[in-house]
């Protein structure tokens, strides 16, 4: 039976929240309680007794939504799944495989490699969880090399709402329920119903070794013109060379910072990171990536880059950088685990700062427009908006580019080369309001030059972009009336989706502000 | 007036179903301890109050009955206001707003109006968003002591309860009760929608009436928080929409959408649940209902013809004894119970006439204005 920790218990007040400290956002949206579970029957069990109470249920996994769909909740309930964490493999160490919904992606990396040397081509924060990461879809850094997470798993469970209100637990995959199976397989599980557990019948080898080096642009020496050389080398690379197959196992990161007052920290940084499936990288690839760099200006070499955005920025670490030399870049090498699981902590947020989230894939460069908009705001000085906020703009492409796999899953974005994370933190509640609106201004004026008129605003799905990830949900976009067809495309998923929604769902039980809606 | 004459004035019946006339019927009941402490108050059956429209198109207008000549003398835009509800002290009218996203969010809404004693006027006071997945609400009632909205959602399959302050403005929403529909191997799946609401005198039993899962559910009410008591299925094939109480509470009647018909159940609030129908009565198609406030007849319409229905106090059960051409999607009395209001929801036109609470005969219907699309009503 799940615990139950209601306002009386002294668990309450951190178990009430997630990592995103803006919610709940006042004690009165907060939950009413909150069910530990520790199994599949636990979970099933709570959610009958929510449905019974005429309660709204949500899910938490890892606690990592970026919005507000799981803490506010007024008087309802949070289902936390984070104690089915376990991770199985077959006998031997073979397939099938079984990872937990609340397993952190962290231990389950650690679980699968020293039980089965073999890995999830999960997303770059340790303590994101199984449940929310899969069921949204799952990219991180070895995603060009082996695609996305959603696309290795071959069964589900998961427990639904019948049209009565009894639970239903069920286990999904291509033969039984498989429009349910295909819905959570980047449509969000949270939307239909309660995932407990996936199922991999195979999953890919994990790396060996892994290494990095990067490159950094100082705000101090930036100009327009450089900043637009920079940005479209980058985007250049993956449009072409970053389609052939040699450069998948390398995964880049470029995070354009917000330019600081003089003398601050910051700057563009990029990073190319390689993998190794054998034996150390071949770093020639990640060598003639960066080599592109120094025909922007004043390269310097960064031996220690953020790898991902979320690392820590690199402080005070300016003075060990030198200029950057051609086919001379400073890579360290370290055990795949270890630089995939170390130091990478809260990614996201850790509960006590405050977070807002865009997104965009992008199929072609960056056009010269586009990048003078995001110079343009980067540069920007806004009263009340001190300093902060980061444009990461991810490789993408290489595996996730499969086109049937658009059919066999709910992830629609198959022709991507680079996928965008706008994020932004911050620690006081009074600039929340600022901030938020300093973040849509200046997304919906870059989103405005590549787009027309009925989608500006947005990366709306043209020869430019594919939209939105719901991973990085962003309710901004609701304003749009066309906002299900920006995250899930404009090839019928949605309606499929709504179709799913309405036939395992029919009661809407499971809802938030950017759920699938039932069609009017 | 010629039943000739009378035809011409009357208007062709749709199916659309509001109970403003219940909302009327609540109002009355729990105005007393509420308004007791007014000073200004407007006299009963002056004004009255007519949501229109779908969208962007609603509108609410404000009718002057107070002379021979009625007139519409305020239009404001609300959207899709699908139910008027008056606050117990008369002094706040409420607008369930049908919509299925408010602010870009899955949610209906409810906006509040300060309502000007001497001249009905309204004014927009406040405007609260509903729980999400609260859309296309249906229905609303305001507790006798003032203290609370309650609010059925037929699209979103729930309740949602919202604090009043003591002027009478929502708070947002404290409470809410999502529903389940049913599911059997002979009727298929049914989702909830409630669709009507009724408040028990004892003030702490609420009764609703479920258009999709087919059951009248009772609830108990305290501090603004709902907890289920029991659901009763009407019968198959029911669909109730609209349900009104007796003003002795021992009774109520839902009118079946599905099949038309009135089914009447006996409430045993000692157990906190409707008893099964002890009569069911064909309407010939009925899609409205209203309660006199006597308690001595029950009405409804069926879009060519207004019935007159006379109840038995003892046993509740009803039988026809006046009948009228005339076309109605909504009827509401005044508070005595002497005027009659009938708007059909299809042409647009309004009627007045007298009614006679010896013989449940209607009088003269006199046609006080065009509204298309009026589709709430509701009588101060």
């Amino acid at each position: 039976m799940s615990s139950t920790v209601t306002a009386k218990d002294p668990r309450y007040d951190l178990l009430r929240r997630g990592r995103n400290a803006r919610f709940p956002a006042k004690d009165s949206d907060a939950v009413a309680r909150i069910e530990v579970c520790q199994n599949a029957e636990d979970v099933a069990e709570a959610l009958q007794r929510i449905v019974g109470a005429g309660m709204r249920p949500t899910v938490r996994s890892g606690g990592h939504c970026y919005e507000d769909f799981v803490v506010n909740n007024p008087g309802g309930a949070i289902i936390d799944v984070s104690m089915l964490n376990d991770t199985e493999t077959g006998p031997g160490g073979k397939g099938p495989y079984k990872v937990g919904a609340g397993g952190m992606l962290g231990s389950v990396y650690t679980e699968l490699y020293k039980k089965a040397n073999v890995t999830i081509p999960g997303g770059s924060c340790y303590t994101v969880a199984a449940g929310g990461h899969i069921s949204g879809g799952g990219y991180g850094v070895l995603a060009r090399l082996q695609g996305l997470s959603c696309d290795y798993v071959t069964a589900i469970d998961i427990c639904t709402v019948e049209a009565n209100g009894k639970v239903a637990r069920r286990h999904v995959d291509k033969h039984h329920d498989a429009d349910l199976f295909r819905a959570c397989l980047g449509g969000q599980g949270s939307n239909f119903g309660v995932i407990t557990a996936f199922y991999f019948d195979s999953l890919p080898a994990a790396p060996q070794y892994m290494s990095n080096a990067g490159v950094n642009f100082p705000w101090e020496t930036m100009t327009e013109e450089k900043f637009i050389h920079i940005v479209q080398t980058y985007g250049g690379y993956f449009e072409k060379r970053g389609k052939d197959p040699d450069t998948w196992p390398m995964f880049t990161f470029m995070g354009l910072n917000r330019r600081g007052p003089e003398g601050s920290r910051g700057g563009i940084g990029i990073s190319a990171s390689m993998h190794g499936m054998n034996g150390e990288p071949d770093l020639s690839i990640p060598t003639e990536f960066l080599d592109l760099f120094l025909k922007c200006g004043d390269a310097h070499s960064d031996p220690n880059p953020a790898t991902t955005s979320h690392q820590a920025p690199r402080r005070g670490d300016r003075q060990q950088m030198a200029p950057c030399v051609a086919g001379k870049h400073a890579f360290s090498t370290r055990s795949w685990l270890d630089a995939t699981t170390g130091g990478q902590g809260a990614g996201g947020g850790n509960g006590n700062t405050r977070g807002k989230y865009k997104s965009c894939y992008m199929k072609k460069n960056f056009t010269t427009e586009e990048a003078r908009r995001i110079y343009k705001h980067l540069t920007r000085e806004i009263s009340g908006v001190p300093v902060g906020g980061i444009i990461a703009v991810d490789s993408y492409g290489g595996a996730t580019n499969k086109p049937h796999l658009a059919n066999e899953t709910a992830m629609p974005q198959r022709a991507s080369v680079m996928k965008l994370q706008f994020q932004q933190y911050w620690q006081d509640p009074a600039e929340d309001e600022a901030r938020i609106k300093f973040f849509d201004e200046m997304y919906t004026d870059i989103y405005s030059a590549n787009v027309n008129a009925e989608h500006a605003g947005t990366p709306f799905h043209n020869e430019f972009y594919e939209g939105c990830y719901i991973n990085y949900p962003d309710v901004d976009m609701v304003r749009y009336p066309f906002w299900g067809e920006l995250y899930y495309g404009t090839e019928g998923l949605f309606p499929f989706l709504q179709g799913v929604k309405k036939k395992y769902d029919p009661n809407n039980i499971f809802h938030n502000a950017m759920s699938i809606r039932p069609k009017a | 007036m010629s039943e000739s004459s009378l035809q011409a004035k009357t208007f062709p019946m749709t199916r659309r179903t509001f109970s403003a006339s219940l909302a009327a019927a609540a109002a009355l009941s729990s105005a007393g301890k509420a308004s007791a402490s007014l000073t200004r108050r407007s006299r009963a059956g002056r004004f009255a109050y007519i949501g229109s429209g779908d969208g962007e198109t609603g509108a609410i207008h404000v009718l002057d009955l107070s002379k021979s000549d009625s007139r519409i003398v305020q239009t404001m835009a609300a959207a899709s206001p699908v139910h008027l509800e008056l606050h117990p002290s008369k002094s706040t009218l409420y607008a369930i707003h049908a919509v299925s996203e408010w602010e870009n969010l899955p949610r209906g809404s409810v906006s509040a109006y300060s309502v000007d004693a001497e001249n009905g006027r309204l004014t927009l006071r406040r405007t609260q968003p509903l729980a999400l997945s609260a859309i296309h609400p249906s229905h609303a009632l305001v507790t006798p002591n003032g203290s609370h909205l309650i609010v059925a959602v037929a699209g979103g399959g729930s309740y949602n309860v919202l604090p009043l302050e003591d002027n009478g403005l929502p708070l947002p929403v404290s409470g809410l009760f999502k529903e389940v529909g049913f599911s059997t191997e002979a009727d298929g799946s049914k989702t909830s929608a409630p669709s009507s609401l009724v408040l028990h005198s004892n003030g702490r039993t609420l009764l609703a009436a479920d258009t999709g899962n087919e059951s009248l559910s009772t609830f108990h009410l305290e501090a603004g928080s709902l907890t289920p008591l029991h659901r009763r299925r009407v019968h198959n094939g029911s669909g109730p929409s609209q349900m009104v109480s007796h003003a002795n509470s021992r009774f109520i009647y839902a009118l079946n959408s599905v099949d038309g018909s009135v089914s009447v159940h006996r409430i045993d609030i000692s157990r906190g649940q409707t008893q099964a129908s002890h009569q069911r009565i064909a309407t010939n198609d009925a899609n409205t209902i209203a309660m006199h406030p006597s308690g001595r007849f029950l009405l409804t319409a069926n879009g060519a013809t207004i019935t007159a229905w006379k109840i038995d106090r003892l046993t509740g059960r009803i039988h026809p004894v006046e009948t009228l051409l005339a076309n109605a999607t909504q009827i509401a009395f005044d508070g005595q119970g002497r005027t009659l209001l009938a708007v059909d929801e299809h042409s647009g036109r309004i009627v007045r006439g007298e009614f006679s609470i010896a013989t449940g005969a209607i009088g003269q219907l006199t046609e006080v204005a065009t509204l298309p699309s009026a589709r709430s009503l509701v009588i101060l």
